[in-house]
């Protein structure tokens, strides 16, 4: 009799502690979705591992952070339309301005919220071609010989399309010294010789190595280096042009969900650690120029050394460059149609 | 589509680099070998037949292709690879918009279509019972035997722009149309929901379970002191992940048992619940889906008097049994035309409703207690008067699971595969008691009970989650509630009245 109570009793702690224990183990899981653009994908592998290993130290929360990449303008449209991001992390600061006007969800102060505009780390435009060069590419104005076969994705679906177009034209309005006929021309001219147009710059990536079309490749550099190192050793060589733009991809927390799905203190965590030594040191590894002047100067040497415009002394901000170049009936609409 | 078209080119593509292939002239001949040509080796294979004399001019080799030819090859190679990749992108890109195409579902849930994202959705379901109701061993019940709809409700519900749901469901099957549910549900977040409309208030465990997913045919005695649907707004949400589900609402106020469109007064009820379901923690799931809380609801209410043209609304509701038959009701006269002999609500009405379910695997209990505090007037005369009412719900599924949302067979019904569905027992207690300062000043002893204990034992085969048959057989016996009333001489006579016996049985399409 005494036995059964006793087995009883102890079967009622077992349950409470299992009460207990289980009421800990809902509170220290948490679920983040980092909906980014085409190529960070190797990148934010390893911020999600080294971001989760601290955030369990500091908190005792296990974060599980899933990715989704594509397209940069592409992505915005998801998380407009209701794909549940809690960070955005896309190409440019535009795609994120889209999100924050047309569905609210990210709030207008976005980019003053983080350091450096919002924009952790930053990269440029270079070219990838077949190793020895054999149409011995230098510059932009070699992407316009006839023949010349060019890949680079659809700038109305991809941020660094985007970046790829603007510093296409950059080039081409100092050389043409501002004559703006010659330089639509000659951005007219770059389009027609590229033969696909990707939806994402990871596409054209595969384009370009795996599917071998183009003799070039315009790229990120982070891309660049990623293709030579991990796609194809001793087939491919990065070139450098004499002028480039200065990529400024941004980063946001999506603040009506995270406050939904209550969030919010782990997802901007996870962007503040882009910001660490810690993060800006993987931003490195994985070719993306880092943010802090250290770090940067440890990394000094993978990064050549280009002249760089920026978008808002090139082209008056994004607002201006979307509206000119890339919105309905602009000029990329004006100088590219399909098939021609 | 795509597949093909990307053979042709594939092919079309081969073929021409064939063309182009035989097409390239000749290079010009080499010149003769200034040496004799090496003595074959001893190994060397014969001479085949057909092969050229030893001593005779060697046969032609084939031209080395010039810089143009391979330029003009490596054109069409990369036109070929071009086509190739346009192909894989409209392949890719057809592959995705057919994930996003809007889709339509058709299963035991019912019909629904939306875009896959699930922010725009529309469903289609509906419940229909059909009944027989028969009764034994009371001529006067037997009079009532009969078969029935018991419910005909189709339902239109959905999600817009994935923060807002509605749903609309008519009742089809009482004597004229009524709405059942009709609310709009915005849901931001999963902890912070916002309904209003009609809809299931928060007291009753049992009322708050879908009539489709009810052990028995009919639900306990305990229905009679919440109100079948009422109108209001409320806040709701899901905490923890679920483990914390709490309500908190104003409503109209319906008398029980009720689903009246409008309020008969200004006052409104407050209406609340709180609702702990510690199983749905991570790694607690095994153990099962616990759930224990409690509902609450208070008002001041007010009844009409009758007019020349209107009866009275007293507020007040009658008690039935699960066979539908009113065992309890207050005073009401029809001849009463002042109202001074009828029992109106009067003030506060409260309810508490502490509630508990238990569901692993096979089985599952459901239980609760409703204690209600109403404030009652009769003329001048005015008091609080406590009714109560409980009830346990046991279940077991042979071949399925049972869960608060109704029993699911492991193998739904397909002969096909003979798969024949589950077998659903239950067994049910439930007892109502009246205050017995009910008795005589606010209802009538003779005619109706001052309390009713029921018992109640079914069975269920469940084919699919949308189709089942079950049969239940409920016995109830009451305290007083007949007996000959008093006369001026006499004074009443109370007895009980007579104990209710009742067979139903149901055929049930729920999607």
């Amino acid at each position: 009799m005494a036995r059964a109570r006793a087995n009883r009793w102890m079967k009622l702690a077992l349950a409470a502690a299992i009460l207990l224990c289980g009421a800990g183990t809902a509170r220290a899981q948490v679920k983040l979705l980092n909906v980014s653009y085409d190529p960070t994908r190797e990148l934010y592998q390893d911020v999600n591992k080294a971001f989760a290993a601290q955030w369990k130290q500091k908190t005792g929360q296990s974060v599980d952070i899933n990715q989704s990449h594509g397209g940069s303008g592409k992505q915005a449209r998801s998380i407009i339309d209701g794909l549940e991001a809690d960070v955005a992390t896309l190409a440019l600061a535009y795609d994120i301005d889209a999100i924050a006007q047309n569905s609210g969800r990210i709030k207008s102060d976005w980019l003053k919220r983080l350091p450096n505009n919002s924009a952790p780390y930053t990269s440029t435009v270079v070219f990838v071609v077949r190793k020895g060069n054999p149409r011995g590419i230098r510059d932009w104005a070699d992407l316009v010989k006839p023949g010349t076969s060019v890949v680079t994705p659809n700038p109305k679906t991809s941020g660094g399309a985007r970046w790829n177009y603007l510093a296409a034209w950059a080039w081409a309005d100092k050389q043409f010294g501002g004559d703006q006929a010659k330089v639509k021309d000659y951005i007219r001219t770059l389009y027609k010789n590229v033969p696909v147009l990707d939806s994402g710059a990871r596409g054209s990536t595969i384009t370009f190595a795996q599917r071998g079309i183009g003799q070039v490749l315009i790229a990120w550099e982070n891309e660049a280096h990623y293709l030579v190192e991990e796609m194809g050793k001793n087939k491919f060589e990065i070139i450098t042009p004499s002028i480039s733009i200065l990529a400024e991809p941004s980063v946001a927390v999506v603040d009506r969900n995270v406050d939904k799905h209550g969030t919010r203190a782990a997802a901007e965590a996870y962007l503040n650690f882009l910001y660490t030594p810690e993060g800006q040191e993987l931003a490195a590894k994985h070719y993306y120029r880092p943010r802090d002047v250290a770090v940067a100067k440890r990394h000094e040497s993978k990064f050549a050394k280009v002249s760089l415009v920026t978008i808002d002394g090139a082209f008056g901000g994004w607002q201006k460059a979307q509206k000119a170049h890339f919105a309905d009936g602009g000029t990329f609409d004006q100088i590219y149609q399909p098939g021609s | 589509m795509i597949h093909y078209t990307r053979q042709i080119v594939f092919w079309s593509v081969l073929a021409l680099s064939a063309v182009a292939r035989a097409q390239t002239p000749p290079a010009a001949a080499p010149p003769p070998a200034a040496t004799p040509a090496p003595a074959a080796p001893p190994d060397a294979l014969p001479a085949t037949p057909g092969a050229p004399e030893p001593g005779a001019l060697p046969a032609p080799t084939a031209p080395a292709p010039t810089a143009s030819d391979t330029a003009r090859l490596d054109d069409i190679e990369q036109t070929a690879r071009i086509a190739l990749r346009k192909h894989e992108l409209l392949e890719e890109e057809a592959a995705k918009r057919a994930k996003e195409a809007p889709k339509l579902t058709v299963d035991d849930k019912g019909f629904s279509m939306g875009l896959p994202d699930k922010s725009y959705v529309l469903k289609i379901r509906g419940l229909l019972q059909t009944d027989g109701r028969f009764f034994f061993d009371d001529q006067t019940l037997q009079a009532n035997n009969t078969f029935l709809i018991r419910r005909f409700r189709p339902t239109l519900e959905g999600t817009l722009f994935s923060l807002v749901d509605f749903k609309m469901t008519p009742e089809f099957a009482s004597s004229s149309v009524q709405i059942l549910d009709a609310y709009i549900d915005v849901h931001p977040w999963e902890w912070l929901r916002v309904r209003a409309g009609k809809m299931k208030g928060p007291v009753g465990l049992e009322r708050l379970q879908s009539d489709a997913d009810l052990p028995l045919l009919e639900r306990a005695l305990d229905q009679n002191l919440s109100s079948q649907r009422d109108i209001g707004v409320q806040l709701w949400g899901d905490v923890a992940g679920g483990i914390v589900h709490y309500v908190a609402g104003v409503f109209n106020g319906n008398p029980d048992t009720t689903s009246n469109d409008t309020d008969i007064n200004y006052a409104k009820d407050l209406a609340g619940r709180l609702f702990i379901r510690p199983f749905r923690a991570e790694g607690l799931r095994g153990f099962g889906n616990l759930g224990v809380g409690i509902s609450a609801q208070t008002g001041n209410r007010k009844g009409r008097l009758p007019t020349s043209s209107a009866a009275a609304q007293t507020g007040l509701a009658a008690y039935k049994t699960a066979g539908q038959n009113t065992f309890f009701q207050y005073l009401a006269p029809t001849s009463d035309t002042t109202g001074a002999l009828t029992t109106f609500t009067h003030e506060r009405a409260t309810r508490l409703d502490p509630q508990l379910y238990y569901y692993y695997g096979p089985f599952g209990v459901l239980a609760e207690y409703v204690w209600l505090k109403q404030g009652v007037q009769k003329g001048n005369t005015t008091t609080d008067l406590t009714q109560q009412s409980a009830h346990a719900t046991a279940s077991f599924s042979l071949g399925g699971t049972e869960d608060y949302d109704g029993s699911t067979p492991e193998h739904p019904f397909d002969l096909a595969a003979r798969h024949l569905g589950a077998l659903q027992f239950a067994v049910q207690v439930s007892w109502l008691g009246l205050d017995d300062a009910t008795f005589p000043t606010y209802a009538n002893p003779v005619a109706s009970a001052r309390s009713a204990k029921a018992i109640a034992g079914g069975v269920g085969w469940v084919l699919r989650r949308s189709f089942r048959v079950g049969l239940m057989y409920e016995q109830t016996w009451f305290e007083g509630g007949a007996g000959t009333a008093a006369t001026s001489t006499m004074p009443a006579v109370i007895t009980n009245r007579p104990t209710e016996y009742l067979l139903q049985g149901r055929a049930q399409v729920n999607f």
